[in-house]
């Protein structure tokens, strides 16, 4: 007879072992000076901050939000559960199902893991801290990403559980011990091109799992499982699908490089996070169209303030955290103001269509 | 009661008017009767083709030609042989079924009837009655009521006089400047005008305005104050936009007196550094008038004050203030200033600028387009409601008081407006005119003024009159020459000292009359001339006729047309007092350009707006009138090059020998065909002008325009010719050619050689037209033998120009009529 204090002290040993699996994460005990960002520079290597907890607030239009980040056990009790506002940087990105994503494609309530960087001017009293949001994903695409699945050892109905044994697809061998999440009737099984019920979970499935109430009372609830291959690309197609969609109505974002005014040309590097796929849609001679941006990517209006363009050069350049390493030479009809080194600008492809975006979107009342 | 004299002085200037438009000259002619001996070549081709069926057998359609009279001063007569010429040229004649005359033998019998007909219609122009009445321009109107009363006219503005028509350029020619009852009102009208500005009845009304940022711009106010920049804020004023910040657009401004206006203005103007200057202009859209217009540039810090002053009429007119530079369209928010935005300096407004505007500086805030930082504008007037001398003026007030003193004044005033004294009955009509207003009731300051008005509308002041019933030919009086003279170099009334010379019957005498014409070429007016005689010889008024196609020709716009016309009138200039060669017309290796022009013309190292005299090198490849902006521009279309056009131009306006007109049923050119490669228009005339009786015309005028193919329509040099038609790269052009009496040339530059080599040839014509300008009317065969003397005379010293006007003025011709 397992006891419910054995239930907690496992539970608790296996998210601190699932915790260590993010590099550098608060509590690791590394007292360096935190690596600080330059303005108008990739970093040279990621050197960000692992922080994982839940989204609890968002704001799609400015790219802020609230985690409440995942309890530790080198906290203060004190100290749990308080959110984090985070930022997302310009080449900041999200990636949800494994896929490019916008933070109005994540659900309030799903897991995050994400990179941050230090905010010299953030924090409680201005002091500082890890707000600069440089990458956040999902549990499906965080394994995903990390060539990892769950494999599913026993399931309990009746007790509401799952056991669970993490896998690493690359090497071939489990990373950990087993973890138990909740599943609830709420929880969605997703199999083949739809929906399953949770009794198609059966043992040694390989699994993907979305969570929620990480840390809050046990490892975490289950949201969303996907147990076969068919399930999991249908999510990543789709995702990618509303992704393509959503860059296309309001270009991919980017910074410039280098502005030569007397031959009225712009070098601007797009950022990462998007389907590479689009690239395609980029041709030398072809006409693109250019949106001066905020930090935030928001544009002002996009159907009469866009600087229509001729797309002169095409170059890769390094891959940098947060570049796409696609790099793009145009010269705007007219050069407009915000065309200045390490501004942020949108592009569109010519062949993309072109239509206002939602009032609340342009930064242009 | 306003009204009511309003009408009697009305009615009292239309009568005078219908009385003087009786007095023009009736349609009889003085060379009518005159008849020219059929050519031999004439006579053998009308009995071969003509007369068979328009003979005395037969009269198809009406018409006999071996009875048809050959008096080209006869407009029926003339009518007759156009119409033969016309046929003729079409070939519509003879008939198919007869048999046809070779192209060579068609060709010399319309060139025949061309020329007579040209002769005949000079004679017809050149008739002159006993008393000869030439009706002065508008501009020389507009001259003399500003020497007489020292008022400003503007006859351009919509109530102002009617423009004039010309023949060959020519303004000034007495039988084509009639006055049609329709235009009497206006002259009314006119007069009256400028005798109310010139003598106001109560103090004039004035205005003063300053417009800060807060009234040219707008903007929050006590945003500024708040900020602590209310005293710094400046109107940036964006490449094509109005100071108000958008569209070209114009304020309202009510002008509550009739006169002089002075304008300032404070700013700043950007220049980029590989750019233009920006350009101010001020302009009265209603009034289709330009009121000021200057490029400049200043450093930011460091703004000027513009200060100009304009005569303006009573009233509400639209002016523009406009930055009138290139730059990108001003239609998209874009690309015009915002009011929400305070500008102060470019360094710290670049931090407020939106980033979705088009860039105005760049990083460092070196502007990257012309524009301007304009801190007010101030206008206040009218500054001289009168310009009217204080001896005039008191001359005006004694003569009010009583009947001999009013007129001495008339007879004085009148005098002057006749340039001749008066007669006493003239001055008894106006002084009887002014006692009627008197027992009317009127005020004497209004009777006055209705005496004046009477002669500002009679015959004598309106038209420069010659002759007499007693003396139809022979000389001109003094006062006749003093006239003569004024209006051929001053284009206005003659001074004091011509009417003093006129006076005591001096001025004829010709080291006088010498003595008195380099006096006259001296004086700042003669600059009238520098400018009427060019416009009109060249037919300037054309240049820009055909607005360049906007798509085609970006750069043009109104500062480079007007640049082009300043640089063909400078250089005028510039050949007149220097007394240079004629030759310099047609081959020189300088120019009068300013910055804009050495832009177009890709000459570096100019400056300024001002004209400046540059010395050219043969890779500029300009030099004399036939390659300058405006020449070549009034010879193109709009669209492209039109170069039978430019020959006809020149064999028109350079040697004075029109080309017989085109027949009507010309077809036009085709566009290249899909598939084939691109044609230059050169290639496009050579298959058009396959027609042999085409081609014996186009031979002598088209190796004439084809020479400037490598001008395009606005007068841009270039290698090859843009063709959107056709397949392939775009065609080389090719200027080569060939002249009528078989000399070749490789190009403009060598042809500009031949032509000045021909020296005499272009003297000739030259005299002609000058003495055409001068004796406002066409030269004759009479004029041949006293054309040909003026010509020789010069031979020696090479023909300069000032030489040729002075010996024109001191010629038979210049004093005879």
């Amino acid at each position: 007879m397992v006891t419910p204090s054995f239930w907690r002290a496992a539970v608790w040993t296996s998210f601190l072992v699932v915790c260590c699996f993010t590099k550098g994460a608060e509590g690791t005990g590394d007292k360096s000076p935190p690596y600080l960002l330059q303005p108008g520079q990739f970093p040279t290597q990621d050197l960000s901050h692992a922080i994982s907890g839940e989204l609890i607030q968002l704001d799609h239009l400015n790219r802020t939000g609230q985690l409440r980040p995942d309890r530790r056990n080198d906290q203060r009790t004190d100290d749990y559960d308080r959110p984090l506002l985070f930022t997302l940087l310009p080449y900041g990105s999200m990636r949800y199902h494994g896929a490019p994503a916008e933070l109005r494609d994540i659900p309030l309530g799903t897991h995050l893991h994400g990179k941050f960087y230090w905010d010299p001017k953030s924090g409680k009293d201005g002091k500082g801290a890890f707000t600069q949001a440089f990458l956040l994903e999902d549990d499906f695409s965080f394994d995903e990403s990390s060539k990892c699945e769950w494999r599913l050892d026993d399931v309990k109905l009746d007790r509401n559980t799952i056991s669970v044994t993490r896998l690493s697809k690359a090497e071939n061998k489990t990373e950990a011990r087993p973890v138990i999440y909740k599943i609830t009737p709420a929880t969605r099984v997703w199999k083949g091109q739809g929906f399953g019920t949770l009794k198609d979970l059966a043992t040694n499935q390989s699994l993907l799992i979305n969570l929620t109430l990480c840390t809050l009372k046990g490892p975490g609830n289950a949201t969303d499982i996907w147990i076969d291959d068919e399930s999991k690309q249908i999510a990543a197609e789709h995702q990618i699908a509303v992704h393509r969609v959503h860059q296309k109505e309001r270009g991919l974002a980017g910074w410039i490089d280098a502005v030569d005014n007397e031959k009225g040309l712009v070098t601007a590097t797009l950022f990462a996070g998007f389907d590479p796929s689009l690239k395609d849609d980029f041709k030398i001679k072809g006409r693109v169209n250019a949106l001066v941006s905020e930090t935030s990517l928001r544009s002002y209006d996009q159907i009469n303030d866009r600087a229509p363009s001729e797309l002169v050069a095409i170059s890769p350049v390094p891959v940098l955290p947060g570049s796409s390493g696609f790099q793009l030479i145009f010269k705007p009809d007219n050069l407009l103001e915000g065309f200045r080194p390490h501004n942020i600008i949108r592009v569109m492809s010519g062949t993309w269509p072109l239509d206002d975006l939602p009032w609340e979107e342009r930064l242009w009342k | 009661m306003f009204p009511q004299v309003l009408f009697r002085k009305k009615q009292l200037g239309i009568a005078l008017l219908a009385a003087c438009l009786g007095l023009l000259p009736s349609s009889s002619l003085y060379a009518a009767g005159k008849t020219v001996k059929l050519d031999k070549s004439v006579v053998p081709f009308l009995s071969e083709h003509c007369l068979r069926c328009h003979g005395e057998k037969k009269q198809k359609g009406n018409l006999r030609l071996d009875t048809l009279q050959q008096d080209f001063s006869n407009p029926l007569t003339a009518a007759h042989w156009a119409d033969v010429m016309e046929r003729i040229s079409s070939k519509e004649m003879p008939p198919e079924e007869e048999p046809h005359p070779s192209a060579a033998q068609a060709s010399k019998v319309i060139e025949w009837i061309a020329v007579q007909l040209k002769d005949g219609e000079r004679a017809r122009m050149s008739a002159r009655e006993r008393v000869t009445f030439q009706k002065l321009s508008r501009e020389e109107y507009a001259n003399t009521i500003r020497d007489l009363l020292g008022v400003h006219f503007d006859p351009a503005d919509p109530t102002g006089l009617p423009e004039d028509p010309n023949w060959h350029g020519f303004e000034r020619i007495g039988s084509v400047l009639s006055l049609s009852p329709a235009h009497v009102e206006k002259y009314f009208a006119a007069a009256e005008a400028a005798l109310n500005e010139a003598l106001p009845e109560a103090p004039p009304k004035k205005i003063s305005i300053h417009w800060g940022w807060k009234d040219l711009r707008g903007g929050d106010e006590k945003k500024a104050k708040e900020l602590g920049i209310a005293d710094k804020v400046r109107v940036e004023v964006w490449p094509g936009s109005s100071f108000q910040g958008g569209e070209p657009s114009p304020r309202t401004i009510q002008f509550p007196t009739t006169g002089d206006y002075r304008l300032r203005i404070k700013l700043s103007a950007m220049k980029p550094p590989r750019g233009r200057e920006p350009r101010v202009t001020v302009y009265a859209m209603d009034l289709d008038r330009l009121l000021f217009a200057r490029s400049l540039s200043t450093p930011e810090d460091q703004p000027t004050i513009l200060e100009t002053e304009f005569h303006i009429s009573a009233g509400s007119h639209q002016v523009r203030f406009l930055c009138e530079s290139p730059g990108p369209s001003i239609l998209p928010r874009a690309g015009r200033g915002d009011q929400r935005r305070l500008f102060t300096t470019i360094k710290e407004s670049a931090i407020g600028r939106h980033p979705w505007q088009y860039k105005l500086t760049d990083e460092e805030g070196i502007p990257l387009m012309p524009f301007l930082i304009v801190d007010f504008v101030e206008l206040e007037g009218p500054i001289a409601p009168s310009s009217i001398t204080e001896q005039q003026q008191n001359t005006i007030t004694s003569a009010t008081q009583d009947v001999a003193q009013a007129t001495a004044a008339l007879k004085q005033f009148a005098g002057k407006a006749f340039r001749r004294p008066a007669k006493s009955n003239e001055v008894n009509r106006l002084v009887k005119i002014m006692s009627d207003e008197l027992e009317s009731g009127e005020k004497p300051e209004s009777a006055l003024k209705a005496a004046m008005l009477a002669t500002l509308c009679s015959k004598d002041f309106i038209y420069l009159v010659e002759g007499s019933k007693d003396r139809p030919v022979g000389r001109v009086t003094d006062w006749e020459l003093a006239s003569r003279l004024s209006y051929f170099l001053w284009s206005t009334m003659p001074d004091e000292r011509l009417l003093g010379l006129a006076q005591s019957n001096q001025l004829h005498q010709s080291a006088i009359l010498r003595s008195e014409v380099e006096r006259m070429l001296q004086d700042a007016k003669s600059v009238r001339f520098a400018t009427a005689f060019p416009r009109q010889w060249l037919q300037l008024r054309s240049v820009g006729m055909f607005p360049p196609d906007k798509k085609i020709y970006p750069e043009y716009d109104a500062h480079l047309e007007q640049s082009m016309i300043a640089e063909t009138i400078e250089y005028f200039h510039e050949m007149l007092t220097k007394n240079l060669r004629l030759r310099e017309f047609l081959d020189a290796d300088w120019t009068m350009i300013n910055a804009r022009l050495a832009e177009h013309y890709g000459i570096e190292g100019v400056s300024g707006d001002g004209l400046q005299k540059v010395v050219l090198k043969n890779e500029d490849h300009r030099g004399g009138l036939l390659t300058q902006g405006s020449i070549l521009s009034l010879t193109s279309d709009g669209q492209r090059q039109r170069p039978v056009h430019r020959g006809k131009w020149v064999l028109e306006t350079i040697f004075n020998k029109p080309p017989p007109p085109p027949p009507a049923n010309v077809k036009p050119i085709q566009p290249t065909p899909v598939g084939q490669p691109k044609a230059t228009l050169r290639m496009k005339l050579e298959a058009h002008k396959s027609d042999e009786s085409c081609a014996s015309c186009h031979r002598k005028i088209d190796p004439l325009g084809l020479a400037f193919d490598n001008y395009d329509a606005i007068g841009h040099w270039r290698t090859e010719e843009k063709v959107k038609d056709g397949e392939g790269a775009n065609p080389k052009l090719d200027a080569s050619g060939e002249l009528a009496d078989g000399r070749k040339f490789a190009d403009g530059s060598e042809l500009k050689r031949l032509l000045a080599d021909d020296e005499d040839k272009f003297a000739a014509a030259f005299v002609e037209k000058l003495a055409t300008y001068a004796l406002r009317r066409t030269m004759t065969i009479d004029d041949r033998r006293a054309l040909t003397a003026l010509v020789s005379q010069n031979k020696r010293t090479g023909y300069r120009l000032s030489d040729i006007v002075k010996g024109l003025v001191l010629s038979d011709m210049f004093q005879n009529r």
